[in-house]
């Protein structure tokens, strides 16, 4: 029986060649001869993860040598991690940066959106997937190579992200320590400031700097305190606040207006929030040397018996200048708002 | 007579016994040139369809079984072609076109690292057909230097009476590759040996009009001419027949 590829004369009965392995008896057994085909539906999916693996993977090139000595101490995957805080710097040490090009550009735009949408729901989402893309770019080259399980991979990944996550709170922090920012929880029509408006805050430089009336402060939540036991203020959020009385000065709240230093103020200026409408302040008392009676939605209540009268109020809207963080300039979220704060 | 005998079923309306003398025995042979006439026409599904009666005649031609790879690859269908390597594999084992080919769809699926595997497993064996070195030069074309040209070399060097379709497969490779000009020597050369085929004269007029060259619009034309239901010459003569707005703005054409 002589085989059709190799013509090499085989012993007859013999299924395959013995010289090349190929079938003899094909023809007599029936063979599926009608290839899978691939679903229409399949296209366009297979098309997206194509191109994404043409753009990561490429043929390793031979390394120059001073490249291939780098390689070498990149190579091992805490320094390549480590060298990975800026995505991309071990891909570019080692001569690999076109793998990644695309991942760090897309890093780039979403943190870049992430960081002008900062504040909004949307901001929180962008950064989140920004720290997906920069673990992924860390993680998939020499990691990845090396971690073949996949419950290792996925405890990897999320060391990874914990730690960006951590880096990312802390890299404004540490690079713009002069920087906060904080969400309004009122709105002031002559600021064209409104509730949940995001607003940057410059730190003061100086806890004694002194503030005008109008000014909106960023207060440290952490810095509130109880108030002889009666009246407990909301700690849990960051509180953009309006200065409403100076130190010395006395504050009352007539027909919804704030009247200081018996001048009534402009509601526009110098809104009332609600819980100070349902609870008006009718007898004011001075405003201590060192603090400024500050205007805006705390979260308050009473404990015990204790009843919410005009000393209870003025005890929690009078914040000391030391717990006073910063002064907001600048409306940051929404877009169409931004701009700075007269 | 039987009470089926008269219905009509296209081909096989004739039995076998009566098929005149000018029509031809419809036998794995016969249907590997039509599948060789549609690839060349581009109308792959035809081709494969071919090349499945081919192998229902003769399970053990091997061309049938590297063409249906081939055709899945040109489909785009790559992780197909893959498995369908593999079963022509078990076949014919080692064969070094197919994993010539199994490297090919691989590479067409952007697994570089497999497809440098099987090139090389497949550079590695005996009796080298030309198409293990047009996957060569396609796997390996975005390398620095002339590997791909070489080995483009090296096909047509054992190509033999297949030199006209090597021409066109290294046309491809080249245009590929973006080398153009070279692409358009060996797609002239393919040309001339196969003036019938859509695909050459595409393949040709696509590389003449990346390089702005006006035979693009001949060569175009000539592909529509031999096969006007496929969209894709008449899409590129539309591309070719517009300016842009930059072109414009510089006067240029």
């Amino acid at each position: 029986m002589r085989c059709l590829r190799c013509q090499f004369e085989n012993i007859p009965g013999q299924a395959r060649c013995i010289r090349c392995g190929s079938v003899l008896e094909a023809a007599a057994v029936a063979v599926e001869v009608h290839p899978p085909r691939m679903p229409a539906w399949h296209r366009p999916w297979r098309g997206v993860t194509r191109w994404l693996r043409g753009h990561r993977v490429s043929i390793s090139v031979p390394l120059p040598g001073t490249v291939r000595r780098r390689a070498a101490i990149a190579s091992d995957s805490v320094l390549g991690l480590l060298l990975n805080v800026v995505p991309g710097l071990a891909h570019l040490v080692t001569g690999r940066f076109r793998q990644v090009r695309l991942y760090v550009a897309l890093w780039l735009v979403v943190l870049a959106l992430g960081v002008l949408s900062y504040g909004s729901t949307l901001g929180s989402v962008l950064i989140g997937l920004a720290i997906g893309i920069h673990a992924w770019i860390a993680l998939h080259d020499e990691a990845f190579r090396k971690i073949t399980d996949l419950a290792e991979r996925i405890g990897a990944v999320l060391i990874v992200v914990v730690l960006l996550t951590i880096l990312y709170w802390a890299t404004p922090r540490v690079v713009f320590p002069g920087f906060a920012g904080g969400h309004t929880t009122f709105a002031i029509p002559a600021m064209n400031v409104h509730r949940g408006d995001y607003l940057l805050v410059r730190r003061l430089e100086q806890a004694d700097t002194p503030l005008t009336r109008g000014t909106l402060v960023l207060i440290r939540p952490d810095t509130f305190r109880d108030t002889r036991r009666v009246v407990v203020r909301d700690q849990r959020s960051f509180v953009i606040g309006q200065i409403v009385g100076l130190p010395g000065e006395t504050v009352r709240i007539a027909n919804r207006r704030y009247v200081v230093a018996e001048q009534p103020l402009d509601p526009g200026q110098f809104p009332v929030p609600q819980w100070l409408q349902d609870y008006p302040l009718t007898q004011g008392g001075p405003v201590p040397a060192d603090s400024y009676f500050i205007s805006t939605e705390y979260t308050v209540s009473v404990h015990g018996r204790a009843m919410m009268n005009d000393a209870a109020i003025r005890e929690a809207c009078t914040i000391r200048a030391s717990d006073i963080r910063g002064r907001a300039f600048l409306r940051w979220w929404p877009w169409e708002r931004r701009g700075f704060i007269e | 007579m039987d009470r089926f005998s008269r219905l009509e079923f296209g081909d096989e309306a004739t039995p076998p016994g009566k098929r005149s003398r000018s029509e031809p025995r419809r036998d794995a042979d016969y249907y590997h040139k039509e599948a060789i006439k549609y690839w060349l026409a581009a109308d792959y599904e035809l081709a494969l369809r071919n090349y499945s009666r081919a192998l229902e005649q003769n399970s053990t031609m091997f061309e049938a079984w590297a063409g249906q790879v081939l055709m899945l690859i040109e489909l785009g269908e790559y992780p197909e072609a893959r498995v369908w390597a593999d079963k022509a594999l078990r076949s014919f084992p080692e064969h070094p076109e197919l994993l010539a080919l199994k490297a090919l769809a691989c590479a067409r699926d952007a697994k570089m690292d497999q497809a440098v595997a099987y090139s090389d497993n497949a550079v590695g064996k005996d009796h080298l057909t030309p198409r293990v070195w047009l996957v060569r030069a396609e796997v390996f074309r975005d390398r620095k230097g002339p590997i791909a040209e070489g080995c483009i070399n090296k096909a047509i060097a054992c190509a033999g009476k297949l030199l006209p379709v090597v021409k066109l497969e290294a046309g491809r490779v080249l245009a590929r590759k973006r080398n153009y000009v070279l692409a358009i020597q060996h797609l002239k050369e393919a040309v001339q040996d196969l003036p019938q085929a859509p695909l050459v004269w595409y393949e040709l007029g696509c590389c003449q009009a990346r390089l702005g060259l006006p035979e693009a619009v001949h060569s175009l034309e000539q592909s529509h001419h031999l096969r006007p239901d496929w969209d894709l010459p008449k899409q590129m003569l539309r591309k070719v027949g517009k300016r842009g707005f930059f072109r414009g703005l510089l006067g240029l054409q």
